[in-house]
């Protein structure tokens, strides 16, 4: 081989291992970029999936601390799922809270007793996939709340009026 | 050959630029990797908050604590402490304590909930119980 060709051998042998090495960085840097988003959703997810347990869960659980003090605490069924009924009297007036699950979402309605119950006048609490409540033996209180990820959390209360 | 020298600055450039880049990418990694393991600790904790929280609430009612854990899947070995697992990543205990009082038992518990993995403690919380005699076991 003349010395001109071997020149332009090792020219191009040079090149690329300069341009692999540049696809290399270029590689390197989108995986990061790939990792580092894929971290972050899966913490914000978790993140998420935490708030909405602790809402749905720590939210019901103190509204039936709160109306075991001052009210009474019922469950009924209204369009075939169980609904979570706290009645407390305000001046003379009596007033129904009622926690459920509908369209989607663990929601909160609180109107006048003597009101017929209407869905669509309550407020959404926290996304969730379903909400059960029952009324066990010794004045037990056992929920059950799905959330929009499928996972079940449940939580037994003892209404203390009861005990 | 002061393209082989230009040539070789460049090379020499690119290899400190990907020494600098991988060193960013371990610390990166790094802190995605705690920010992951945060994230998971802090669902546990919740998980074993509320495991804790619900058998408290089913304990603190029983007129006999020791009994409805032996029915509820909890295991004993000596009758005062209990153990269970709940969300499959914890593991609970109760301490069960009975003080005979002139109208009554006394129950003193505690409820901790640690990590199945490490041992490490979650949660940890008292509860308490009084069954008047006529009432209790």
């Amino acid at each position: 081989m003349s010395k001109t060709g071997r020149a332009t051998g090792e020219h191009s042998v040079g090149s690329i291992f300069t341009f692999a090495l540049v696809g290399l960085f270029a590689v390197l840097a989108l995986l990061l970029a790939v990792i580092g988003v894929r971290a972050y959703q899966s913490a914000v997810n978790t993140t998420d999936l935490n708030n909405q347990v602790r809402a749905s869960i720590s939210y019901v659980a103190n509204k039936v601390r709160g109306g075991d003090n001052s009210g009474e605490i019922g469950i009924e069924q209204i369009n075939g799922s169980s609904m979570l009924v706290l009645r407390q009297e305000i001046d003379g007036e009596k007033y129904a809270t009622y926690i459920f699950y509908h369209d989607g979402a663990l929601r909160e309605a609180f109107m006048d007793a003597a009101d017929e119950f209407d869905p669509e006048y309550s407020e959404k609490l926290v996304d969730a996939s379903a909400f059960y409540v029952e009324r066990l033996d010794y004045g037990l209180i056992h929920m059950n709340v799905s959330t929009i990820d499928g996972e079940d959390y449940w939580l037994h209360m003892a209404i203390r009026n009861e005990l | 050959m002061m393209h082989q020298g230009r040539r070789n600055i460049l090379l020499i450039e690119l290899i400190i630029v990907i020494l600098f880049f991988s060193l960013s990418a371990v610390v990166t990694l790094q802190v995605f990797a705690k920010a992951h393991q945060r994230t998971a600790q802090s669902k546990l904790i919740t998980q074993a908050l509320i495991a804790a929280e619900d058998w408290a609430e089913q304990v603190c009612v029983s007129d006999d604590p020791a009994a409805y854990l032996g029915q509820n899947g909890w295991t004993s070995a000596d009758g005062a402490s209990f153990q269970h697992k709940a969300f499959d990543l914890i593991d609970l205990t109760i301490e069960i304590h009975p003080e005979a009082r002139e109208a009554g038992t006394y129950y003193r518990m505690q409820i901790q909930a640690s990590d199945t993995l490490n041992g490490d403690v979650l949660t940890d919380m008292p509860i308490s119980r009084y069954v008047p005699a006529e009432e209790g076991v």
